[in-house]
């Protein structure tokens, strides 16, 4: 009984050592196709984001003459932008320039997009870096802890929390937040208005109040799938064969419990993760952190297609790749996977 | 020749050279009598101020938000001070003809940019050659293209600049000072923004991220002698009022710029803060189409500027930070104020103007606004109220800040909310009403005599027919155009008390940063 648990998990983090030559060629001809339907995904991504920026209302000379416009100038800047040209042309010219990572030339300013996207992009990834290290860890465990102890006070207590948290958005808690550490007991600053020359020190300060703000609510579904997860595997057959085997409890909770109990978490964890993202969106806004979320959010408030576009196109290509990362990786470590697509 | 001792301000002469002389040109007026911290000399100050956008160019020939900095980094041929006289800034005199078409600025000798080249005529013709390239998009080109083109201005010699306008130009040094001419060296491309610009101003640009910060450090080399005092200026962008205010009481901030007077409260009474406001210009519009019923009829324009009642708007939505609107573009803090009254709060003549244009039983009217200004929409709902009784039935609808303007422009809305802010030469609001390109203006209100008192007042001959000439046109736009401007807003600053000889500008993005000092403690 306890042999076969243990094979389960073992099955899913490990290739079987004898694949078959035929195997290999259906595993290489899923890879293939998934990498071929991420392209396509992508494609019709640009589609999506070129289309929405071009109907957006307002003639783009128009955006940037402003009321200097006069007949002939704004004729003459049609021109030099190429808005005389057939979408299709443009669409085009657009996705030539991306291949070689020239996302444009920022409307207003006149310089290029991709450096300024890029440094808002790792902006936020070492935001959401942060806050998914924490999140995950923290809500594994305390939800892990809550599944072992149910009932007890501290259960009803995570369980008050959670529930609080799930019907809390983030710039109410912020808010709030802010009041508690910025103004009642001043210990934390209010912006988070990181730059190249910011210490470390200033760094895990100004994090602390956007992680901590971004977390919960994403984190009190995943306590509450990891309660719920640990309560199932606590019944099973093989944590009773343990217990009577006389391992200690420390050992069940980590060898017996724990890697099955994160089985199905997987799957939440990745899906959690894109919630997180959207969250991440909200307090750069309300920190004043200068990430991908908030430059998204004033290029469309200053039409400034261009920088629109390369934002929405860099945040796709991430996510498309991430995505196609982590299937392969599933597939290379349980064949299964692969073999469903053969 | 006539040497004009000051062109605005009267008599000033003697007393504007005495100040150049100790070379405190602009500082002077901002000096409190005592002061009793002393100031350690040096330091960086860190400054919250608006949001300028991801992609906002420096280059100050094209900038909205990022003039607030543009006198940390430049200076231009004058500046205003906040009494609003015309005080030299790279300009040390100038002369202008009878008929105001030729002036000759004289310039400062010995300064230099912050590359170490030293600042000459040719400068000032390159500065003022790209503002009359619309395509750069300068705010100061409609109202200096009227007047000048870009070969009518010349060097002559290195410390010399000639402008032969083809109309009187009577204002000239003031649209001089405005934050557009920042001058730029003669290398400055003619058709592209600057990304690194170098000026002659007293702080020099370390690092500038768009839309996130503007680093500076101190000019070694500035003309100022003894300035700057401080080391270096640090400007963060921070979009929101109330996160300003948290940056300062947080201790991120010493100076907060562009604040309202609903969130100051929190902090008025705090012993750790000065909120430093001052009378201006600004005006928050309630303006309407006047091609389309009700508002082609004067009389019902006229009824809904009788039914607003400004004093009651100041104490609710401005707590006392703001003066009584007259309708019309020009403060009382203007130099071409003509003393237009504010109409009274008057519902029986409203009333009664409405009946006679044929709307007895009142007018059912949506009032566009959002949060584009702070208090446009309370000020909106608050308007709202005080018409009712009028018969003017107010829907008060509020619609997203993003492309705000936008649809303002292309003149989606008949009675909207608008944010005028005051600028340099006032008569430049005047232009809000004049067609832009082929198309009229959003309140497609354009008439023959508002074109031809206009005119007159741009081109009058001498300072007192000038101020009659802009008072008629001042009456004109208050008793028939298609706005109701209920208030004149205050600018509100403010900062910590280490902060020493701050002095907010009537025209915010006026205030100077060469002076400021930072306390001990």
């Amino acid at each position: 009984m306890l042999q076969g648990a243990n094979t389960a998990v073992t099955a899913g983090l490990a290739a079987e050592p004898t694949a078959s030559l035929s195997e290999r060629w259906s595993f290489l001809r899923w890879l293939a196709l998934r990498t071929l339907f991420s392209v396509l995904v992508l494609i019709v991504l640009s589609v999506l984001v070129f289309a929405a920026t071009t109907v957006l209302p307002g003639n783009v000379a128009d955006v940037i003459l402003g009321q200097n416009a006069t007949p002939a100038a704004r004729a003459a800047l049609i021109h030099q932008l190429h808005l005389d040209q057939p979408a299709p042309v443009r669409y085009l010219g657009w996705m030539a320039g991306i291949a070689h990572l020239d996302f444009g030339t920022s409307l207003q300013s006149g310089l290029p997009v991709f450096p300024t996207v890029a440094e808002a992009f790792g902006h936020s990834l070492i935001l959401a870096g942060v806050a998914a290290v924490v999140m995950v860890s923290g809500s594994v465990w305390i939800g892990l802890s809550t599944g072992l102890r149910a009932g007890s006070t501290w259960d009803r207590l995570v369980t008050l929390l959670t529930f609080i948290s799930l019907s809390m958005p983030e710039f109410v808690l912020g808010s709030i937040l802010i009041w508690l550490f910025v103004i009642l007991i001043p210990i934390l600053p209010a912006l988070s208005l990181v730059d190249s020359e910011t210490p470390i020190t200033g760094w895990i300060t100004m994090l602390v109040l956007p992680v901590v703000t971004v977390i919960p609510v994403t984190g009190a579904y995943i306590v509450r799938t990891m309660r719920s997860a640990t309560l199932d595997v606590v019944e099973q057959d093989f944590v009773e064969m343990a217990e009577l085997r006389g391992l200690t409890r420390r050992r069940i909770i980590w060898r017996h419990i724990l890697p099955n109990a994160l089985v199905p978490m997987i799957n939440v964890l990745t899906l959690n993760m894109g919630w997180l993202v959207g969250g991440v969106v909200v307090v750069e806004v309300l920190f004043q952190y200068p990430g991908i979320g908030r430059l998204l959010l004033e290029s469309v408030e200053q039409r400034d297609l261009p920088m629109v576009q390369g934002a929405a196109m860099l945040i796709g290509i991430v996510y498309i790749v991430l995505n196609l990362a982590a299937d392969i990786g599933i597939a290379v470590l349980d064949p299964r996977v692969g073999r469903k697509f053969a | 020749m006539r040497k004009t001792a000051s062109s605005v301000s009267n008599g000033a002469l003697s007393r504007r050279r005495t100040l150049q002389l100790a070379g405190l040109s602009g500082v002077a007026a901002a000096l409190p009598a005592a002061r009793s911290r002393a100031a350690t000399g040096g330091g960086t100050l860190r400054v919250g101020m608006e949001a300028s956008g991801p992609s906002e160019p420096i280059d100050p020939v094209g900038g909205y938000s990022t003039q607030t900095f543009t006198h940390a980094l430049f200076d231009r041929l004058t500046w205003i001070s906040p009494d609003q006289s015309v005080v030299p800034e790279l300009a040390t005199t100038w002369e202008h003809s009878a008929d105001f078409k030729e002036w000759t600025f004289s310039l400062r000798q010995g300064v230099q940019f912050h590359d170490g080249r030293p600042f000459t005529a040719r400068d000032v013709v390159r500065t003022f050659q790209r503002i009359l390239n619309a395509k750069l998009g300068s705010q100061s080109y409609r109202i200096l293209s009227l007047s000048l083109d870009p070969d009518g201005i010349a060097a002559n010699g290195d410390h010399t600049v000639k402008f032969s306008c083809k109309a009187p130009f009577w204002n000239l040094p003031a649209i001089a000072s405005d934050t557009h001419a920042s001058i730029v060296p003669e290398d400055s491309p003619l058709d592209a923004y600057i990304a690194h610009p170098v000026g002659t101003g007293p702080f020099k640009l370390e690092n500038f991220q768009a839309g996130n910060h503007l680093f500076t450090t101190r000019n070694e080399h500035y003309w100022r002698t003894g300035y700057p005092k401080l080391d270096a200026i640090r400007f963060f962008n921070v979009a929101d009022v109330t996160q300003r205010i948290a940056g300062m009481i947080s201790g991120q901030f010493d100076l907060i710029l562009s604040l309202t007077p609903v969130v100051v409260q929190s902090i008025r009474n705090d012993r750790r803060f000065t909120v430093a406001s001052i009378k201006s210009g600004n005006c928050l519009n309630l303006n309407m189409r006047a091609d389309r019923k009700p508002f082609d009829d004067n009389r019902v324009r006229q009824a809904v500027k009788l039914a607003c009642n400004r004093g009651e708007l100041i104490k609710q939505i401005w707590l006392d930070e703001a003066i009584e609107g007259s309708d019309q573009p020009i403060s009382p803090v203007s130099r071409i104020w003509g003393g237009i009254k504010p109409p009274p709060y008057d519902i029986a003549r409203a009333k009664q103007l409405l009946a006679e244009a044929g709307y007895a039983n009142g007018i059912d009217v949506t009032l566009v606004t959002s949060t584009i200004a702070p208090g446009s929409v309370e000020q909106a709902e608050a308007y709202q109220q005080q018409a009712a009784p009028a018969g003017i039935r107010v829907k008060v609808q509020q619609v997203p800040a993003t492309g705000y303007y936008y649809n303002v422009d292309a003149g989606k809305f008949d009675f909207w909310v608008e944010s005028w802010a005051m600028r340099p030469d006032d008569s430049l609001l005047f232009l809000e009403y004049a067609p832009r390109g082929a198309e009229l203006a959003p309140t497609q209100w354009y008439p023959q005599e508002f074109q031809a008192l206009f005119e007159a007042a741009r081109t009058a001959p001498d300072e007192k027919s000038r101020l009659a000439r802009f008072t008629a046109l001042e009456k004109f736009v208050s008793e028939q155009g298609p706005s109701v401007s209920p208030v004149y807003i205050n600018v509100v600053d403010a900062h910590t008390k280490k902060v020493l000889y701050y002095r907010p500008n009537p025209m915010f993005y006026y205030r100077t940063y060469y002076q400021l000092e930072l306390a001990e403690g």
